[in-house]
């Protein structure tokens, strides 16, 4: 209630502030499903302060928004004012010019950048990364975590949270002996970035990588482990994993039917200890990712927005990407619909946490986050290696023969990009 | 004598009364012109809407595909062929190639052989056709995004219904859409379960179009049933069937609706077709020029087959 107090008392204050102001419509292209929820909701308190500005929300599933948003950029029309960006479009879009650097828009309206931003989200809106001209500001604070069965894993005296992916695998031989009704192993097994993306932490913990300086890692030694252990996993996971997509993962996790799942992504499932929709109420827990050769190193898949260097209300676009990042915003958002924050006080606010317990958790794990390759051809080598890996998961290649044939071809695709 | 002036007046009178009647000549060539080639004109509408939107496009396409276009990074240079070399030495593009005739083959067959039996079925006149014939009709208003989601909750491997009504009678589950083996042919039960209705419908008016007289004719001369469908209502029913052939030929080739939604081109790249490949490149890299060029190939594919056998058929109608 609290929040809601603070909330009110900035809209009338800021409110009076704007009376009798020029009408001004803004148009924000964003993703859809809870982010539009989450979205709206911040049109909806902003429109409270800021009564003279309209905001547009258009809502676009992931492909849809990346062609829309590409299409927008090159072409340059100036139709929308926000863009949201997943963080693997930045080395594409930014170094091109696309966005407005924020930087002098803050030093234009006396502002600086909240220092209680989550460091490796907000570098993640910076070209050159890490620390070049910042772009973006990050507005999802999405990580993967590793999920588990707290009530299994005591009832069959499994040390937890398991530290090592070698743990993991003893817990999964253990769990698929003397629980048959249960699927040991969950993750999103789909060709593509599915596949890529659930692997990516045992890849992370074994000390790999993907593209290393600019160079394919798939070849390494460090991989092929890594990729073996994956592999030995999906043999305690349900025969069609290999379909598994995030939707089928959710479902399977808040029936009780799996016991471990290799990542989960807090923005799926704030329902989690809900008894309407969730049968482990207060079984589950999230927590930052097993290690290995290295410690817990989750995949992070921030979401960033970002002003069109075209667009015509640079000034009310910025106004509005400050509203959207301060630390009330974020709460009501959070608390509302589930949002992750990017701030790190939020995550530490015992009003939150006492909604989602796993937020301590969360935190470790975005501060220990890890992001995708910083390349601009990374949607081509995430379906190349997707591709390759979905044959080895499907028994059509061995491991090696897949890494081999990945490597090959991230190989030519890296040379490709450099010509 | 005539005077000069009343020469000149007749002279120029003459001119006028002349030019009047060759204008009218003339008009009348033009309107008889106009007329005889009215036929022509009413195409000039449908004519330039088809340069505009069919012609050119396909002009321009050709030109972008001899370029590297790179849409993000703005980049277009000339490549001549290499676009065109690259991909035949694709093996992913061969293979979508080979996996969208698969389908094309099994697809259209089944549907056309399917939907001649129910429209044989229909002209039966059965009771509760009035009723059926609506029913059956159904899958192919349903939009094929809500096919897909119900028909990958029928596959699910756990809790799917296929699997479960397997269960129930003894058997073991199948994979449908993760087991490479089988995959495109369950995307294909899909494509045939919503498309089948179709030719049901251009069958089913073929043949109601075919006079009772000939079948009564056939009765008295002694013909059976298996006769009279031999010799009476496939043949008469030769062009709806290769009509049919053709609509669903053209239509399956273009798959990628269905893939995308129920596999993505796996499991591997068991599903992966021409149109989800050309997909991929142009609107997940935007390397507009290569998926230019292989979206050309589809069409001369398409092109082909569907001119080949749209001459034969007509062709045989003629004779």
């Amino acid at each position: 209630m609290r929040h809601w107090i603070l909330i009110s008392a900035v809209v009338v204050f800021l409110g009076c502030l704007v009376v009798g102001a020029e009408p001004v419509r803004l148009v924000f292209m964003g993703r859809d499903g809870p982010y539009e929820a989450a979205m709206k909701l911040a049109i909806s308190l902003y429109k409270m302060v800021k009564p003279h500005v309209t905001i547009e929300y258009l809502g676009l599933p992931w492909a849809g928004l990346r062609e829309k948003i590409t299409i927008e950029l090159v072409e340059g029309r100036g139709d929308f004012d926000l863009v949201v960006l997943d963080d693997p479009w930045t080395p594409e879009f930014l170094p091109a010019g696309f966005l407005e650097p924020l930087e002098p828009w803050f030093a234009k309206t006396g502002k600086v950048v909240d220092p209680d931003f989550i460091p490796t989200a907000l570098a993640l809106g910076r070209w050159p990364y890490p620390d070049g001209t910042l772009y973006a500001l990050p507005i999802v604070g999405n990580v993967q975590l590793f999920a588990y069965r707290r009530d299994l894993f005591e009832k069959h005296g499994l040390k937890h949270p398991p530290e090592t992916w070698s743990e993991v695998l003893v817990a999964a031989r253990v769990l698929a002996e003397k629980e048959p009704d249960i699927f040991p192993v969950v993750f999103r097994g789909a060709k593509g970035h599915d596949i890529v993306v659930s692997f990516l932490p045992i890849l992370f913990a074994y000390g790999g990588n993907i593209i290393v300086n600019g160079k394919s890692g798939v070849d390494s030694p460090e991989f092929l482990q890594a990729f073996k252990v994956y592999l030995e996993l999906a043999r305690y996971a349900p025969g069609d994993v290999s379909v598994y997509r995030a939707a089928r993962l959710r479902e399977v996790l808040l029936s009780g039917k799996a016991a471990m799942a290799l990542e989960v992504w807090p923005a799926w499932i704030p329902e989690l200890d809900d008894p309407k929709v969730s049968m482990v109420v207060h079984k589950v827990e999230l927590v930052p990712h097993p290690g290995q050769v290295v410690k817990t190193a989750p995949m992070l898949g921030i979401w960033l927005l970002g002003i069109p260097a075209t667009s015509k209300n640079k000034a009310e676009a910025f106004d509005f990407l400050l509203f959207v990042t301060s630390p009330e915003i974020q709460k009501v958002m959070a608390l509302h619909v589930g949002n992750p924050p990017t701030l790190m006080s939020l995550y530490k606010d015992p009003e939150l946490i006492a909604r989602y317990r796993w937020y301590p958790a969360q935190l470790e794990a975005l501060l220990a986050g890890v992001p995708r390759p910083r390349v601009p051809v990374w949607s081509r080598v995430e379906d190349i290696l997707g591709g390759y890996m979905h044959e080895a998961l499907i028994g059509l290649r061995t491991p090696e023969d897949a890494v081999r044939a990945a490597h090959e071809a991230i190989v030519a695709v890296l040379e490709e990009e450099r010509r | 004598m005539v005077p000069e002036g009343a020469r000149v007046q007749r002279s120029l009178g003459f001119f006028f009364r002349e030019a009047i009647v060759r204008l009218g000549r003339g008009c009348n060539v033009l309107r008889l012109t106009f007329e005889r080639s009215i036929h022509l004109w009413l195409l000039v509408p449908a004519g330039l809407l088809f340069l505009m939107f069919t012609v050119f496009p396909l002009i321009y396409n050709g030109y972008i595909s001899l370029h590297h276009f790179q849409f993000i990074r703005r980049i277009f240079n000339f490549v001549g062929a290499r676009n065109y070399i690259r991909l035949f030495q694709d093996g992913l593009f061969l293979s979508s190639i080979g996996n969208t005739l698969r389908f094309v083959a099994l697809a259209t067959a089944t549907e056309v052989v399917l939907g001649t039996g129910l429209a044989l079925l229909f002209n039966a006149r059965l009771r509760g056709r009035r009723i059926m014939l609506p029913l059956v009709t159904l899958p192919m208003m349903f939009p094929t995004m809500v096919v897909c989601a119900v028909w990958v909750m029928l596959y699910d491997f756990e809790f799917g219904f296929l699997n479960n009504f397997l269960r129930f009678l003894g058997f073991s589950p199948i994979q449908w859409l993760s087991d490479p083996k089988i995959a495109m042919e369950s995307i294909v039960l899909v494509d045939i379960w919503q498309w089948t209705p179709f030719v049901l419908l251009v069958i089913l008016a073929g043949l109601q179009s075919i006079p009772d007289y000939l079948y009564e004719a056939a009765q008295l001369d002694g013909a059976n049933g298996f006769q009279m469908f031999r010799h009476i209502t496939l043949p008469l029913l030769s062009f709806q069937i290769k009509l049919a052939i053709l609509l669903r030929l053209i239509d399956t080739f273009r798959i990628f609706d269905k893939v995308y939604a129920m596999t993505g081109g796996g499991p591997g790249y068991a599903t992966e077709t021409i149109s989800l490949y050309i997909y991929r490149e142009g609107f997940r890299y935007f390397n507009l020029g290569y998926a230019a060029a292989a979206s050309l190939v589809m069409v001369f594919l398409v092109l082909g087959i569907s001119i080949l056998y749209a001459r034969r058929m007509w062709k045989e109608l003629r004779v």
